[in-house]
C-alpha cells in the first residue's frame, strides 16, 4: 500500500496530439519532446539546449506555447498538443507559415517550428501586436541565423491581414 | 542602390523548414540504429591517459566501448595539419578531447555506461595564455613541435620602422578581442549506415560534406569513394560546423563500422560547447603613423592570436588577417606580423568574417582615434585613405578588375543615417548619464572567396529531363544561407525557363566533384558561377542540336519566356516541345562545368601579391545609447550597404545582412566564452547569452550592385561583410557617446562611481 | 532524452501528497515534488537533482485557484507566472506581482513557472519573491502534522535554501489586501559584470500624503543582493515622515546600499551592486510617488 504511494516507473499517458488521440506507455522519465521525437516521430520540435533557453522545442499545449524539453511526458496527460505539423501542411499552409515564406523569415530552419508557434500562442492572445510585442512575443526562441527582423516582418503581416479580416 | 523593399522571397526548401518536415541529422533513424555518446576526461593538459573501459563494457545495452587503438585508420586528423585526435591516446591537450565513445542500443543506455568509462592520466599543467605560449623559453605543447607558433605570416611593405619615425602623429594602442561561441541553434550530429555494398553513408550536420568525407575515409583507413556523404538540412553553421563537425560524422563512421550497425551520435548542447571550436581571441598591437593633413603613412602590427590546442584553419585564418590588416586603406609601409599560437585551451577555427573581425575592430577605431587628433571627421579621414580605382592594396595589389566602391558604399550609409548631423550631437560623455548618446560608423573591404588560401573551383550538373523537368546540382552545401536557391534563380535566368521546371537535387559527395568548402562567402560566387557556365555549355549542346528546327545559325538561337526561338519570334519552340525534339535526335541535355577561380598569388616571405581575385565593400553605422550606471549599452538604429555585385536573391540577401549584424551585435556587447584554467565556465546557453529579438533595434539593410566582371553571375557574396564591422562601428559610436575608447571585446562599460 | 529511472505519481489531493513525502522521508527515499518544471528539469539534465521519485502536483485543482477571501487573495502554488499577469484579481489588488510575474523568463517559462516553484526553488534571482515580500505575503505548507504559515520573510535562510521539510507541501501564498492608497513600482535591472549576469531587482510600495507632504508608510525589498529576501527597512525608515525630496531620495537610496553590505558582507559582487541599489531605490520611490 505504502509503495503504491511513491508511484511508478512506467506510466500511461493519453493526449491529443493535432486532434489526434494518442495513447501510450513510457517511463515517467523522459520529456514531452522526446515522446514527440522518437514515438510519436514529429520531429518539427527540435532540441537546441534541453533547457528551456532556445525555444526550438516550442509546441502549444492547452493552447499555450511551452517549451516541450520542460516538460515531464506524463504532466502531458490529458492535453491537447499542437505541434508544427499539425498547424498546416504544404497544400494548406497556416497564414503564420504563409508569411514566413513570403518574406524570407527562414535560413537555416531550426528555430522556425518553434517561432511559428510562439507566434501563433501570441496572436491568439494579441491579435494587434506592436513590433515591439512582437520581439517580446518570440523573446523566449532564439535565432541566430536572421536577425529576427524577416521574422517580426512575417508575424506583423499576419496580425494586419488579421485586423483587416475583423474590421 | 536598392533598399530592403518588401519583395516576395524564393526559397526552395522554405515549405519544408516551416512545415517541420524538413529532416535535420537528428531527425533520422533507422531499423537497429544503435547510438553513441562521447567520454571526456576532467584534465585540461595531461599525459600517460589511460583508459578502461570494461566496467562500461558490461553494462546493459552497451555494443561497444570505443577507443583510440580501436581506430582501423588515422587517430589523428585535420585539414591542414594532421593533429587533431578524433579520440585521445596518451596525451590530453584539452578539456574538449573526448578520450572514448560508447555504442549502446539506447541512448540512455550509452549515458548510463559512459558514467562507467575509468580515466587516469598524469595531469601538466595547462597553459592559457598565448603572450606566455608565444615566448621562446615556454614550455612546448604540442608533441613533436618546436615551439608553440602554429605560424607566422608577415607584411612587410616599405620601411614602416623609418616612416614611423617621420610621422607627425603616431597612435601606439592595443586591442583585446574574446572566444566567441558560434551558438548555430543545431548542435552537432550524425548518423551514419554502412551499407550493404561497404559504403559507409553519413547523414551530418556539416558544412563541409567533402572535409568531412576526408576525416570519415581516415578515420576508416579507407578511400573517398568508400563513403558517401549525404545532404540534409543544416540548423546553422557559420563557420562553426567544420572540423567538430566532421569529426563527430567519423566517429559515427568509426562505431558504425566496428559495430556494423547504424549508429547515431548527436551532441547535447553543453558537449557542443565545449568540444567546438570558437572563433580565435586576438591581442592586436598597432602603431599607426600619419601626418597631420590626415594621410596614413605606416603601420606597424603585431598580432597574436589563440589556436587553442589544435591546428584547425588557424594559418587560413590569420592569413586573412595579415591581409586586411590595414582595413581598406593605402598605406605605403606596412610592417605586420601575425602569429597563430597554440595553448591548452578550447581550439579555435572558421567562423564568420574569419579573422577579419579582429582586425576591423583595431582599424576602425584607429581610424576614428586619427580622425580626432587630425581634427577630421572620421568620414574625412576615411575618404582620404581609402582605396580607389586601380589603387594597390597593402599587399601590392592593384584594384583594376572591377568597381571599387568603398567610397559610394561609405557615402550612402552615412547620408542614410545622418552620421555628420548625428556625430555632432553625440554626447562625448555630457548630459545624462542614464542615457548617452552616440553615432558610429566603420567599412572594410573583404577579399571574396578563399583566395591563396586554398584551391578555389566548383562544379555544376544540369541533366534536363526529356519531359521538361530540370535537375541541378551544384558542389555547393546548404547551410540555411539559402545557396539552393541562388543556385535555381541564377539557372532559371540564363535558360528563360520557368522555376518550376528546375529540381534541385541535393548532391552527396559520391554525384558530384569535390567542389571545396561552403565558406568564405563564397557558396554565391562560386556555386552560380558554375551555375552559368554549365548553363552556357547546355545553351550551345541545345542550339546545335535544334538551329536546323529553328532554321537559324546555332549562335543565333535564344533562351526566353520558357522557350527556345529562332531569329524570328514564331521560330519557336516551347521548352517541352524542345525536350522532345532532342530526344528523337538522342541528344542529352546535359552538362558539366567547372568554375576556376581567377588566378591569386602570394608570398609568404613579403606578405606581397594578389591575395584575392575580387572584394566586397561594406560599410555599416550604429546609433547607440549609453547608460554609465546600469552600463547597458542600447542599439538604437543600424544602417548598413555592401556591395556585392549583384543581388541574386534579395530577401535572403538582407536576411544575410540582418543576420550579420545581430552576430556581430552578440560579439561586440554580450557574448564572451568564459573559461579558467582551460575550462569553459558558461557552456550552456543559460550562460552564454545571444542576441534575443528584443536586444535588436530594426536595422536598414542598403544593397549596393556593381555587377563583378571576374564573377560569371555577377555577384559575389555577403555572408561575412555583414558580421564583420558592426562591433567597431559600436565601439565607435560608444565613443562618441562617452568619451571613451572601447579597445575589448566584448564592449563593457566601467561603472560610474556614485 | 530521458533522465535516470524515478518513480512518478500525480496525487488528485494535497493530502495524498503529504502522505507520499511522508513516506519517502521515512523510508529515506529522494522526493521531489514537481510544479512547473522550469527549475526541476534543468536540474534532472544537468543531474544535480537525482530523485527516485518525483510527486506532481499539477492535478489538484485547489492548487491553481486565484480566490479573494475577506482581506486576502489566496493563490494556489500551482498558479503560473502567466496566470498572475492575467488574472483581473492579481492586477487589481496585488499589481506588483502581476508586474514581477511578467518579468519571468520568456512566454513559454511565464507559462510553465509556478509562483509556488518560485517561491520554494528560493532562487535569490526571483523576481516574484521581492513582491511578496512588500505584499507581506504568507505561506501556507501543509505537513503531516497539519498546516502551519509563516510570513515569506521567515521561509527563506539563505539562496536556495527554506525552512520546508522534505514532507512538507507548500499549498498557497496569501497575500493581503494592501491598503489602497499605496503605490507599487516593480524594477528589473540585468547588468553583465564580465559574463556574469547581475540581475537585480526592487519591489517598492509607498503611501505619500501629498496634503501633509510626507511618506506615510514605505516597503522596499531588494531582490539578488541580500543572502535572503528582506525588507530594506533603514531605507524605509529614511522616508517615513518626510517629504519628496532629493536629497530624502539620495538619503534612502544611501541607507539601502549600507544594509546591503551590512547583509552580505563586501564582495566583489556587493562593490559594484552598492551603488547600483541605492540608484534602484531611488528611481523606485520616485516612479511610486509619482504614480500619484
Amino acid at each position: 500500500m505504502e509503495e503504491a504511494e511513491l508511484g511508478n516507473e512506467i506510466v500511461e499517458i493519453s493526449m491529443q496530439v493535432n486532434g489526434v488521440s494518442v495513447v501510450l506507455r513510457t517511463p515517467a522519465n523522459r520529456t514531452l519532446l522526446s515522446i514527440l521525437r522518437e514515438d510519436l516521430r514529429l520531429t518539427g520540435a527540435k532540441e537546441g539546449c534541453g533547457i528551456g533557453e532556445c525555444g526550438a522545442c516550442t509546441v502549444l499545449m492547452n493552447g499555450k506555447a511551452v517549451n516541450a524539453c520542460m516538460v515531464l511526458a506524463p504532466k502531458a496527460d490529458g492535453a491537447r498538443i499542437t505541434t508544427i505539423e499539425g498547424l498546416g501542411d504544404e497544400a494548406r499552409l497556416h497564414p503564420l507559415q504563409e508569411a514566413f515564406v513570403k518574406h524570407g523569415a527562414v535560413q537555416c530552419g531550426f528555430c522556425t517550428p518553434g517561432m511559428i508557434l510562439s507566434a501563433k500562442a501570441l496572436l491568439d492572445e494579441n491579435p494587434n501586436p506592436t513590433r515591439l510585442e512582437i520581439r517580446e512575443g518570440i523573446s523566449g526562441n532564439l535565432c541566430r541565423c536572421t536577425g529576427y527582423q524577416q521574422i517580426v516582418d512575417a508575424i506583423e503581416e499576419v496580425a494586419a491581414r488579421k485586423q483587416g479580416e475583423e474590421s | 542602390m536598392t533598399t530592403g523593399k518588401r519583395e516576395s522571397a524564393y526559397r526552395n526548401d522554405a515549405v519544408i523548414k516551416v512545415t517541420g518536415r524538413a529532416r535535420y541529422a537528428d531527425d533520422h533513424t533507422f531499423p537497429r540504429m544503435a547510438h553513441c555518446v562521447p567520454v571526456y576526461s576532467d584534465f585540461v593538459h595531461a599525459e600517460n591517459l589511460s583508459v578502461d573501459t570494461r566496467e562500461a563494457a558490461r553494462q546493459d545495452g552497451v555494443l561497444k566501448v570505443i577507443t583510440a587503438a580501436d581506430i582501423p585508420g588515422a587517430v589523428r586528423f585535420g585539414q591542414i595539419e594532421r593533429d587533431y585526435p578524433m579520440l585521445a591516446e596518451d596525451r590530453i591537450l584539452s578539456h574538449g578531447d573526448v578520450v572514448a565513445l560508447v555504442v549502446a542500443e539506447t541512448r540512455e543506455a550509452a549515458l548510463e555506461a559512459a558514467r562507467q568509462v575509468r580515466i587516469s592520466a598524469d595531469p601538466l599543467p595547462p597553459l592559457i595564455d598565448p603572450e606566455e605560449a608565444f615566448r621562446p623559453d615556454a614550455p612546448v605543447i604540442r608533441p613533436g613541435t618546436k615551439n608553440n607558433i602554429v605560424n607566422h605570416h608577415k607584411i612587410r611593405r616599405g620601411d614602416a620602422r623609418s616612416a614611423l619615425a617621420a610621422c607627425d602623429i603616431v597612435i601606439d594602442h592595443t586591442f583585446r578581442t574574446s572566444f566567441v561561441e558560434h551558438a548555430y541553434l543545431e548542435p552537432e550530429s550524425a548518423v551514419c549506415v554502412p551499407r550493404p555494398d561497404g559504403v559507409m553513408e553519413v547523414y551530418g550536420s556539416m558544412q563541409h560534406p567533402f572535409t568531412t568525407r576526408r576525416f570519415v575515409a581516415a578515420i576508416l583507413g579507407e578511400p573517398l569513394a568508400r563513403v558517401e556523404i549525404r545532404t540534409v538540412p543544416v540548423g546553422g553553421g557559420f563557420g562553426g560546423k567544420d572540423d567538430t563537425a566532421a569529426v563527430v560524422c567519423a566517429r559515427a563512421a568509426l562505431a558504425a563500422r566496428l559495430c556494423d550497425r547504424p549508429v547515431k551520435l548527436t551532441y547535447a548542447r553543453q558537449w557542443s560547447m565545449r568540444e567546438s571550436y570558437k572563433r580565435h581571441p586576438y591581442v592586436l598591437h598597432y602603431r599607426m603613423g600619419l601626418n597631420r593633413d590626415g594621410r596614413v603613412q605606416a603601420v606597424e602590427a603585431r598580432i597574436i592570436a589563440d589556436a587553442g590546442a589544435y591546428c584547425s584553419t588557424t594559418p587560413w585564418v590569420t592569413w586573412r588577417s595579415a591581409v586586411q590588416c590595414c582595413g581598406p586603406y593605402r598605406v605605403e609601409h606596412v610592417h605586420a606580423d601575425v602569429y597563430g599560437v597554440a595553448t591548452n585551451n578550447v581550439f579555435t577555427g572558421a567562423f564568420r568574417g574569419f579573422g577579419s573581425p579582429q582586425v576591423n575592430f583595431a582599424v576602425e577605431q584607429l581610424m576614428d582615434m586619427a580622425a580626432e587628433k587630425t581634427g577630421l571627421s572620421p568620414l574625412e579621414i576615411r575618404r582620404i585613405n581609402m582605396v580607389t580605382q586601380g589603387a594597390e592594396t597593402i599587399t601590392g595589389q592593384l584594384l583594376n578588375n572591377h568597381t571599387v566602391s568603398i567610397r559610394e558604399v561609405m557615402d550612402t550609409v552615412a547620408e542614410k543615417i545622418g552620421y555628420e548631423e548625428k556625430r555632432a550631437r553625440s554626447s562625448r560623455g555630457k548630459g545624462d548619464p542614464e542615457n548617452l548618446y552616440g553615432v558610429g560608423l566603420a567599412i572594410c573591404y573583404r577579399g571574396a572567396s578563399l583566395g591563396a588560401e586554398g584551391m578555389d573551383f566548383c562544379s555544376a550538373v544540369i541533366n534536363c529531363q526529356f519531359d521538361g523537368s530540370i535537375l541541378l546540382e551544384v558542389g555547393i552545401h546548404e547551410n540555411g544561407q539559402g545557396a539552393e536557391s541562388a543556385m535555381i534563380l541564377t539557372l532559371q535566368e540564363h535558360l528563360g525557363v520557368d522555376r518550376g521546371r528546375i529540381t534541385y537535387r541535393q548532391p552527396s559527395t559520391s554525384s558530384i566533384p569535390d567542389g571545396g568548402p561552403t565558406v568564405a562567402s563564397r557558396g554565391t560566387l562560386m556555386g552560380c558561377g558554375a551555375v552559368v557556365l554549365a548553363a552556357k555549355k547546355l545553351k550551345k549542346i541545345i542550339a546545335e542540336a535544334l538551329a536546323d528546327t529553328l532554321g537559324c545559325a546555332p549562335e543565333k538561337v535564344r533562351f526566353q519566356d520558357d522557350a527556345i526561338l529562332g531569329e524570328a519570334d514564331d521560330q519557336r519552340l516551347s521548352w517541352d516541345e524542345a525536350m522532345r525534339q532532342l530526344f528523337l535526335k538522342r541528344v542529352y541535355p546535359y552538362s558539366f562545368a567547372g568554375f576556376r577561380a581567377p588566378a591569386v598569388t602570394w608570398d609568404e616571405e613579403t606578405g606581397q601579391g594578389d591575395a584575392y581575385f575580387t572584394y566586397v565593400y561594406s560599410c555599416q553605422a550604429v546609433e547607440v545609447s549609453v547608460n554609465l550606471k546600469t552600463g547597458r549599452v542600447r542599439l538604437l538604429n543600424v544602417v548598413a550597404a555592401h556591395d556585392i555585385g549583384k543581388a541574386v536573391n534579395r530577401p535572403m540577401l538582407l536576411g544575410q545582412i540582418y543576420g550579420g549584424i545581430a552576430q556581430g551585435m552578440g560579439m561586440a556587447l554580450m557574448e564572451k566564452v568564459e573559461t579558467e584554467g582551460g575550462v569553459i565556465r558558461n557552456a550552456s546557453f543559460r550562460k552564454y547569452r545571444i542576441p534575443k529579438a528584443m536586444d535588436l533595434p530594426e536595422m536598414t539593410a542598403l544593397i549596393i550592385e556593381n555587377p563583378d566582371p571576374t564573377s560569371p553571375s555577377g555577384a559575389k557574396g555577403i555572408g561575412e561583410p555583414a558580421l564583420e564591422i558592426i562591433a567597431p562601428a559600436i565601439a565607435n559610436a560608444v565613443y562618441h557617446a562617452t568619451g571613451r575608447r572601447m579597445d575589448r571585446l566584448p564592449i563593457r562599460i566601467e561603472k560610474e562611481d556614485a | 532524452m530521458s533522465y535516470p529511472a524515478f518513480r512518478y505519481t500525480a496525487p488528485r489531493t494535497t493530502r495524498e501528497v503529504v502522505e507520499t513525502l511522508r513516506i519517502a522521508k521515512e523510508k529515506g527515499i529522494r522526493a521531489n515534488v514537481l510544479a512547473g518544471g522550469t527549475d526541476l528539469m534543468p536540474q534532472l539534465r544537468e543531474g544535480t537533482t537525482t530523485p527516485e521519485v518525483v510527486v506532481d502536483i499539477s492535478r489538484i485543482p485547489v492548487l491553481k485557484r486565484i480566490e479573494r477571501m475577506g482581506n486576502e487573495i489566496r493563490i494556489g502554488a500551482m498558479v503560473t507566472h502567466a496566470e498572475l499577469v492575467t488574472s483581473e484579481l492579481v492586477r487589481e489588488y496585488a499589481g506588483v506581482l502581476s508586474e514581477a510575474a511578467k518579468m519571468v523568463g520568456s512566454p513559454q517559462i511565464r507559462n510553465l513557472g509556478t509562483l509556488g516553484g518560485n517561491v520554494v526553488n528560493a532562487s535569490p534571482a526571483a523576481d516574484t519573491i521581492p513582491a511578496l515580500v512588500i505584499l507581506e505575503a504568507k505561506l501556507v505548507l501543509k505537513g503531516p502534522e497539519g498546516e502551519r504559515i509563516l510570513s515569506v520573510t521567515d521561509f527563506f535562510t539563505a539562496p536556495y535554501q527554506t525552512v520546508i521539510e522534505a514532507d512538507e507541501l507548500l499549498t498557497d501564498i496569501v497575500v493581503p489586501l494592501p491598503p489602497p492608497s499605496g503605490r507599487a513600482v516593480f524594477l528589473k535591472l540585468a547588468r553583465r559584470k564580465a559574463v556574469a549576469i547581475a540581475r537585480m531587482n526592487l519591489a517598492c510600495m509607498l503611501y505619500y500624503d501629498r496634503q501633509k507632504e510626507t511618506f506615510e508608510w514605505v516597503r522596499l525589498c531588494v531582490g539578488s543582493s541580500t543572502p535572503r529576501p528582506v525588507r530594506m527597512t533603514e531605507a524605509e525608515k529614511a522616508l517615513i515622515g518626510k517629504p519628496f525630496s532629493t536629497e530624502v531620495l539620495q538619503e534612502a537610496g544611501r541607507a539601502a546600499a549600507e544594509q546591503m553590505v551590512q547583509l552580505s558582507g563586501l564582495r566583489s559582487s556587493t562593490a559594484y551592486k552598492k551603488p547600483v541599489v541605492g540608484d534602484l531605490v531611488m528611481r523606485a520611490v520616485r516612479m511610486a510617488v509619482e504614480k500619484g
